[in-house]
């Protein structure tokens, strides 16, 4: 088992690279005719999905549902001291729990149609390897361009829906796991300066335009948040590689702050930090089991484990028995998918695994 | 805030003492906002001076209005969306949009970038240059129009436009 302080994984959840990317003889998605995105769409159908090169790379759009699973896939992953087994194996990419050298490690690769340019290409990793994920999106962008031509200037570069897009037309971002720089109040010092260096911090849980919304329970239990996601605040004049660079450069001094964050935490007299933890895996626990998928509670709650789990305050049974709720959690939504897609056979495999991980969660809890 | 005396945006927002120690408030649109201060001056020779400090202010701003809701009104030839509509979403329509709001569009990337020219990576195929990627925006809104009222002749001749610049672009 690899010590995830070694390798920085405790605090670098994840890393994505976007390509924005619109067909040239079409006018943008937010002026196209129904007619027209169904046009486009019949040419992804036909040209990319199910082309063999395009095997490995899952295809999403206005189908919120496929974004859901992007975001459970760069946030459920907690690190490899988890039971590979409870990994789903038919669906590698969409799930990343317990998953050391699975295809989401490598890069899992998405391209999304017709959301507000024609085409987004993404590869995430489970890793800070930005490096990696370029040279994935890269392959992915020149495999698309041979089926389809982009809209491209040789002054403006690739052309976007968003001015602010234009150029590269690319996003690289990271999660990063900061708890204890939340708990010492240091996040939007650090972020404020980041900025300089073309770097925007945002929460990664929470969207600020959906906080209206939330109950008081939920807003309370967010009002501090600790998964943040760094992305490149520009597009255009500088090249991919130094756009990464400046992602990539920014990460050590906030890694190492937040250890030293996490330390001084720690230290700290009359911490709550334990007891905050083991609540956070009962509330947890308790929604998976009562099948109540408030995705932003859960998030905001898996990032207390996670933390909790850091720094060694939670016992590898209770881990064990939150793995097993989110692959409930997981496998639910996976029903959800095969009922809708009228897939019967494999609703009814996903069922009994379903009723399996419950008897298992019920045990443990009467074994506690 | 639509101006009280017409329909027009309210750009200038008046405050009067009125006789009866009152106060009166007026939101007015450039063009209101001059013809009031005007037919007003008679009163009293303070306002009558003030009005016509505000005067002199008001002729470039009344022509910086004009020249933001000629602006506004231009739409693109090609996808049809305004610069109104443009600053409202910040979403533009098509790619000839950069060429046709070239002029406007050039300080504000320059503001949000810090740069204005591409320098990193480039379609390995050939690019079809900006205008013949207009040119099949264009013609695919023209062959369907056509379709709609029926005229296939017209349809199929530009159908076999479409198919020229597409081969065109592929040889080059």
């Amino acid at each position: 088992m690899i010590d995830d302080r070694l390798t920085d994984n405790d605090i670098v959840i994840s890393s994505r690279i976007s390509l924005i990317r619109n067909i040239a003889d079409f006018p943008f998605v937010c002026t196209c005719s129904v007619d027209q995105l169904e046009e486009i769409e019949a040419l992804v159908q036909k040209r990319l999905v199910g082309n063999p090169d395009f095997e490995n790379v899952r295809f999403g759009g206005r189908a919120p549902a496929i974004l859901e699973r992007q975001l459970l896939a760069e946030l459920y992953q907690l690190n490899d001291r988890f039971d590979a087994e409870l990994a789903p194996k038919k669906q590698p990419a969409s799930i990343a729990v317990g998953t050391d050298s699975s295809l989401l490690t490598q890069g899992t690769a998405t391209i999304e149609v017709n959301d507000e340019d024609h085409f987004q290409l993404s590869v995430s990793r489970t890793d800070g390897d930005l490096a990696a994920a370029w040279e994935s999106v890269n392959d992915l962008d020149d495999q698309v361009e041979q089926h389809f031509s982009f809209a491209f200037n040789d002054r403006w570069g690739y052309l976007t829906t968003s001015p602010a897009d234009i150029g590269t037309g690319m996003r690289a971002s990271v999660v990063m796991h900061l708890p204890g720089l939340a708990a010492k109040q240091q996040t939007d010092k650090i972020f404020r300066s980041l900025q300089r260096s073309n770097i925007i911090g945002r929460d990664a849980i929470l969207d600020p335009s959906l906080e209206a919304f939330l109950t008081p329970e939920v807003r309370e239990i967010c009002k501090q948040p600790d998964m943040f996601r760094l992305t490149n605040l520009t597009t255009l004049g500088m090249d991919e590689t130094a756009l990464i660079q400046q992602v990539q450069d920014a990460l050590p001094p906030i890694i190492n702050f937040e250890r030293e964050a996490r330390e001084s935490v720690l230290a700290e007299p009359n911490s709550q930090l334990e007891r905050q933890t083991q609540d956070s895996v009962e509330q947890l626990c308790r929604l998976a089991l009562a099948d109540q998928t408030n995705q932003l509670l859960t998030n905001v709650l898996l990032s207390r484990v996670r933390f909790g789990v850091s720094m060694g305050l939670v016992s590898p049974e209770s881990t064990h028995r939150v793995l097993q709720c989110f692959s409930l959690a997981q496998r639910r939504h996976d029903l959800e998918h095969a009922i809708a897609s009228e897939n019967y056979q494999d609703a009814a495999s996903i069922r009994d695994q379903i009723q399996t991980l419950e008897n298992q969660i019920d045990g443990g809890e009467h074994d506690q | 805030m639509k101006c009280n005396k017409c329909a027009k945006q309210a750009t200038f927002h008046i405050t009067d003492l009125t006789d009866d120690d009152g106060v009166l408030a007026l939101h007015l649109c450039p063009d209101c906002a001059q013809q009031y201060l005007q037919t007003d001056t008679s009163e009293t020779s303070d306002v009558s001076a003030m009005s016509n400090v505000l005067s002199q202010q008001i002729s470039p701003l009344k022509q910086a209005t004009d020249d933001m809701r000629e602006l506004d009104a231009r739409e693109c030839p090609i996808c049809g969306i305004s610069f109104y509509e443009f600053r409202q979403g910040g979403r533009l329509g098509c790619p000839h949009d950069y060429i046709f709001f070239n002029e406007e569009l050039e300080p504000l990337l320059q503001n949000v970038h810090g740069e204005t020219v591409h320098v990193g990576k480039q379609p390995k195929r050939g690019v079809r240059n900006t205008e013949s990627q207009t040119e099949l925006i264009r013609l695919r809104r023209e062959m369907k129009e056509a379709v709609e009222q029926e005229d296939y002749e017209a349809a199929s001749q530009i159908r076999d436009r479409i198919r020229g610049v597409e081969d065109a672009g592929a040889d080059e």
